[in-house]
């Protein structure tokens, strides 16, 4: 029986979809368990499997490859060998209707005009054989390998033949590139008249957007739309912090690389988790019937990649150890930034946290990940003149240099109200000046 | 550091733990007064007496029986067999007990003895002297098989194995005895499960087992002259056999081949191929290829005996080739 493909619905809140390449080819085999379609959508590529050795039919006028289509609309269907899909078997009783031919055998039916008789040709016409390695890297660079023809002793298309291609089209792109951007030539003016100078047509050129650079438009605006959102900063002292790290750099360059040093958002994302513990109110969610407080904690970290920023979830970060963050949060980041991160590892988080200290930022007013409340930014670490044992009544206020680092905190004001929340940006201060404090819970 | 030979290098290992470790004995034909066949034994009688190495008579079954009698009970048995081949008297002991009974007494009884043999074609010793039985063992649970093919390697995995509760095969290939080579002054060990890259390269990954190791190496260096760079791996332990090696470099290198001296079919190149096959899938760029002894037994006459062996020409060409493929 012909069975119905549809876009697949990639995440909670995915409403679309779009077809970024059909793996496999119209009248195709398909065995189970074979990805025949990826689709982009909720920032990562999905590779769709079919759950059925059968043959693969597209809809003639169905959606195009980079088409984005509502989920659930009609792709094309599987069928069984000999079996036509729905759309040619009408075709096929229209016009054997049409042939007033009441004894028309079988035979005759066979040879009617079909556009696939043969469910199996597509085998023959496979075209040339490839490397596993070689359609892995063609697939990564979006090279068209089926026009490619093999160096190799074997006739196959190896790596090399597809990085020669890609290598190739990178060029030409460029050439393109250089082409469009060549300087129009500019009239000489005579010097006795000072004319306006003569600017150039700058045009903006709209930038190709992907569909991660959408999603994340879209999710921006719901955020900034929809929440109250209010921001704290408050200067805190990580100069423990610092000391930890470093002290943890030290045993870690003894291990060899085998052991990562955690990184500060590793540090945070523990030491956060372990606040949100004490301040669960922070740990919530808005919907309609009101406030969810989540059972879990997990983090979300930002990430920049080339495709746009993404945030990679870091489970329940406040029951591991330390070295088991730092190696999560190495691969998703790793994962994140060569674009095989799954939808998965993007679902899921409870609370965020944001980090530009490495481009010398201070304090910013970071937009909460929906349908989080609250996203922590964190500023650089820069050495200042502090006042120190001010508020210490055994010893006298003096003057030292402190690694100091802003903290921002942007909470939902519809979930949690600004006392709360200021409670729990003190809890993270804590945590970050006497790190001890949560290092042995 | 200091030069030794492999032979030597394996008997340091044997002498210093028998002088730690007053557990530890030698059984085998002609390991006492004599010093074994191959010198693996020499000067130890004088050292330790005729109580830690006790000749046997030609009976493996029988006294493989008697080392796992005193290997269950506290000792810590040494079996040196000269030739592998006649271990395969004793398999019922080996595998129905020695691999088993640690197992069968849920962990209350443990299995600390090593058997030790030559393996390989060479030096025209016909086909009862000959077999290498690595596949056969690596395919029982419970034991241990370690086949070492340089002399550091061979002093710090034969301690590793005499400090373990674990019976462990330990397979030396003939050809290799004589070979020197640097080994550390300190009291190492060399754990089992952990590959050796033996050379490193980008174009083709090239596992071997034993002399082919050596061979592998040699076909690189020539290979290296017209700029193919071969990674030549030696997994030194066919149980545990660290295929996470093998897999990050074809990753690297997307080609495969497996060089062994023994028997090909439902052997060590066809575990590793479907290892690769399965978790390296999408690295490969060319078929995984196999270059093995040929699938008979081993010939006397010199002549024929070096033609059913892959060489370093024939492993140099199949290389060549399945870079060019």
């Amino acid at each position: 029986m012909a069975v119905e493909i549809v876009m697949p619905k990639l995440g909670w809140t995915a409403e679309e979809a779009t077809i970024t390449e059909w793996t496999k080819k119209d009248g195709e085999l398909v065995q189970r368990g074979e990805v025949y379609l990826l689709v982009e959508g909720d920032k990562s590529v999905n590779e769709i499997e079919s759950f059925e050795t059968a043959i693969l039919r597209l809809l003639p006028d169905g959606p195009k490859v980079g088409e984005t289509v509502k989920i659930g609309t009609l792709l094309g269907y599987f069928v069984q060998p000999g079996e036509k899909p729905p759309f040619e078997a009408a075709q096929a009783a229209a016009q054997l209707g049409g042939q007033a031919e009441p004894q028309a055998s079988p035979s005759a039916a066979a040879a009617a005009p079909s556009p696939n008789p043969d469910p199996y040709a597509g085998r023959d016409k496979r075209g040339p054989k490839i490397s596993p390695r070689a359609l892995r890297i063609a697939n990564e660079l979006g090279v068209d390998w089926q026009k490619l023809t093999g160096s190799g002793t074997s006739g196959r298309i190896v790596e090399a033949d597809v990085q020669a291609a890609a290598a190739a089209m990178a060029a030409t792109a460029a050439a393109k590139v250089a082409v469009v951007q060549a300087p129009p030539v500019q009239p000489v003016a005579a010097p006795a008249i000072v004319p306006a100078p003569t600017q150039p047509v700058v045009r903006a050129t709209p930038v190709a957007s992907n569909a991660t650079r959408k999603t994340i438009a879209a999710r921006m605006s719901q955020s900034a739309h929809t929440t109250a959102p209010v921001t704290l900063t408050t200067e805190v002292d990580a100069s423990e912090l610092f000391k930890l790290r470093e002290t943890l750099k030290g045993e870690g360059a003894g291990r060899g690389a085998a052991q990562l040093v955690p990184s500060y958002n590793d540090l945070f994302a523990k030491l956060v988790a372990l606040a949100l513990q004490d301040h669960p109110a922070l740990n919530a969610s808005w919907s309609d019937e009101g406030v969810i407080q989540h059972a879990h904690i997990n983090i979300g970290m930002a990430v920049q990649t080339e495709r746009g920023l993404l945030v990679p979830v870091v489970r329940d970060p406040a029951r591991k150890s330390l070295p088991d963050i730092a190696a999560e949060a190495n691969r998703l980041v790793e994962q994140a930034r060569n674009a095989t991160l799954s939808g998965d590892d993007m679902r899921g988080g409870t609370f965020t946290i944001t980090n530009l200290g490495m481009y010398d930022i201070d304090g910013f007013t970071p937009v909460i990940n929906l349908p989080e409340c609250a996203i922590l930014g964190i500023g650089r670490m820069v050495a200042k003149v502090v006042v120190v044992d001010e508020a210490n009544p055994r010893r006298a206020a003096r003057t030292a240099i402190r690694k100091m680092m802003v903290l921002s905190l942007t909470f939902d004001h519809r979930v949690v109200d600004g006392a709360p929340a200021a409670q729990f940006l003190q809890r993270v201060k804590k945590f970050v000046e006497q790190p001890y404090i949560w290092l042995v819970r | 550091m200091k030069e030794l030979t492999y032979t030597v290098a394996a008997r340091e290992a044997l002498d210093e733990e028998m002088a730690r470790d007053p557990r530890i004995f030698v059984m085998g034909e002609g390991i006492g007064k004599r010093g074994g066949n191959f010198n693996t034994t020499l000067g130890l009688y004088e050292k330790y007496g005729p109580l830690r190495l006790c000749d046997t008579p030609i009976a493996e079954r029988g006294f493989i029986g008697l080392a796992v009698g005193a290997a269950m009970s506290g000792s810590i048995p040494v079996i040196d067999f000269m030739m592998v081949d006649f271990i395969l008297d004793a398999m019922g002991e080996i595998i129905n007990q020695m691999a088993k009974m640690q197992y069968m007494s849920s962990g209350r009884l443990r299995m600390p003895m090593v058997l030790r043999g030559c393996i390989g074609i060479g030096g025209a010793a016909a086909t009862h002297h000959s077999g290498s039985y690595y596949s056969i063992f690596s395919n029982i649970p419970g034991l241990r098989v370690i086949v070492p093919t340089t002399p550091a390697d061979v002093k710090g995995m034969f301690r590793t194995a005499l400090r373990g509760n674990d019976p462990v095969i330990m397979l030396e290939h003939k050809n290799l005895l004589s070979n020197k080579g640097l080994v550390p002054d300190e009291d190492y060990t060399t754990p089992f499960g952990q590959a050796r890259i033996a050379r490193a390269g980008k174009h083709v990954t090239a596992v071997g087992v034993a002399l082919t190791v050596q061979k592998c190496v040699q076909a690189a260096e020539v290979l290296a002259k017209q700029g193919i760079e071969v990674e030549v791996i030696d997994p030194r332990s066919t149980s545990p056999l660290d295929i996470a090696t093998i897999l990050q470099s074809v990753k690297k290198t997307g080609r495969l081949m497996i060089v062994d001296d023994a028997f090909e079919p439902c052997g060590f190149g066809a575990e590793v191929s479907a290892q690769v096959g399965a978790h390296g899938f999408d690295d490969l760029d060319a078929p995984i290829r196999r270059l093995s002894g040929a699938f008979a037994p081993t010939p006397y006459s010199p002549p024929l005996e070096q033609e059913i062996v892959p060489s370093v020409e024939t492993i140099t060409k199949a290389l060549y080739d399945l870079v060019k493929e």
